[in-house]
């Protein structure tokens, strides 16, 4: 299969295997358990059934960012070239090891630098993120300032699905008032950091270390920020983008719209389940959006080039 | 408010039906009024979300998403059965399903 000028985009995490314990795809699963095992030898015995250690939030993220890196090696090896990468908020790192900017093991790294950087400039006090779908993003921001919450949009997926995030009592009244505001489903996530808010700008300071001393080198695919929807071209165009990612908001649905008018006509969510894909549906555009697995099952054919005429 | 006929009914519930197991990738006859959508289907609030837009383009439909949330917090939605009830009324009264609750 031939796709036209595609953008492979790398979610954050997921909390659910099932799509992926039932398509089996042939070799993803050696990988996946061998990018695991350079973790730990105990996290490759993660299990697509049961979801072991997935109630582990800093886990959570290492498993996806192994399982999105093994599935966009075997795209490639399939032939198959983004025009475009982009990760959504940690889902950074895996877009950036696809574009080259980074080896597999310097993402394991700063994922962890990241997340327990993060945990420990907090304050004493519960942080947690939400999401509410079938809300407006002038709906939403009516109630936090409505009830003064002190909480922070931090994402928009689609015209009717928010994400917030903040301290945990102001997440959790913001999705009962939701509700009472016609709000068709609002959920928890399991979080306890309260990504892409101001709680985390003293992150900025140690982080700024980290990403200084990585060995990060320009991404070899152009790579799209979720934060501003600039094209990413150097290593220290990166640097700056991962210590952004830990505090500023995100778009991404502007992201979406912006590869759209970048010439992208297909997008591949280069991870587990099939979230980005799902939201996707509810924007406007003329284009398709792919799981790898209807990429990379055999059934298909090997991707060729169009015939120039 | 639209008439609702019997090949509405059965319009409505085909296009559920079928929505559901392509998406969850579930063999459409085993797929009944009293399949649980979350529980048995592994379906999600999303897929509810597409269902309405497509219903609200294929009868022209003039309703607020919040007042469909606004009815089922009141009418919560478990079954397959549940939904196609749902969507029936929202065919009906559409915007004026909030006129139900008074």
């Amino acid at each position: 299969m031939y796709l036209q000028e595609p953008a492979f985009v790398f979610p954050a995490f997921a909390n659910n295997y099932t799509h992926e314990a039932k398509e089996a795809l042939p070799g993803l699963e050696i990988r996946f358990r061998e990018m695991l095992t350079l973790f730990s030898e105990d996290l490759a015995r993660f299990d697509f059934v049961t979801n072991n250690f997935l109630g582990d939030e800093f886990l959570t993220q290492v498993i996806t960012y192994a399982y999105s890196c093994a599935v966009s090696d075997m795209l490639r090896e399939k032939g198959y070239r983004a025009a475009y990468v982009s990760g959504f908020s940690m889902g950074i790192y895996s877009a950036l090891y696809h574009a080259g900017s980074i080896t597999y093991k310097t993402g394991l790294d700063l994922l962890s630098k990241a997340y327990h950087d993060s945990v420990e400039c907090l304050p004493d006090e519960t942080f947690t993120m939400g999401t509410v779908i079938g809300l407006s993003p002038s709906d939403v921001n009516g109630l936090v300032e409505k009830y003064r919450l002190p909480l922070e949009i931090i994402n928009q997926s689609s015209p009717v699905t928010i994400t917030v995030s903040g301290p945990s009592a102001p997440v959790r009244r913001l999705l009962e008032e939701a509700i009472g505001e016609g709000a068709l489903k609002t959920h928890i996530l399991n979080v306890s950091v309260p990504y892409h808010t101001h709680y985390l700008e003293p992150v900025a300071v140690s982080f700024s270390v980290h990403a200084r001393n990585a060995a990060i080198h320009p991404p070899t695919i152009p790579v799209l920020s979720q934060i501003d929807q600039r094209i990413l071209h150097t290593a220290d165009d990166i640097r700056e983008e991962l210590v952004k990612n830990l505090f500023r908001h995100m778009n991404s649905m502007n992201a979406h719209e912006t590869l759209l008018s970048l010439g992208v006509k297909t997008f591949v969510e280069c991870g587990p389940g099939r979230g980005m894909k799902r939201n996707a549906r509810f924007l406007e555009g003329d284009f398709r959006f792919y799981h790898p697995s209807e990429l990379l099952s055999e059934s298909y054919l090997q991707p060729e080039e169009p015939p120039l005429k | 408010m639209a008439v609702i006929t019997n090949d509405i009914i059965k319009e409505v519930k085909e296009v559920i039906c079928d929505f559901f197991a392509e998406e969850c990738e579930v063999d459409r006859s085993t797929i009944t009024d009293n399949t649980r959508i979350i529980k048995d289907l592994g379906g999600d609030s999303l897929m509810f979300l597409e269902l309405i837009e497509i219903f609200k383009k294929k009868y022209n439909l003039d309703v607020e998403l919040k007042t469909i949330g606004k009815y089922t917090v009141k009418h919560p939605v478990e079954t397959i059965g549940q939904l196609i009830e749902t969507q029936m009324k929202i065919i009906e009264f559409e915007n004026k399903l909030i006129d139900l609750e008074k």
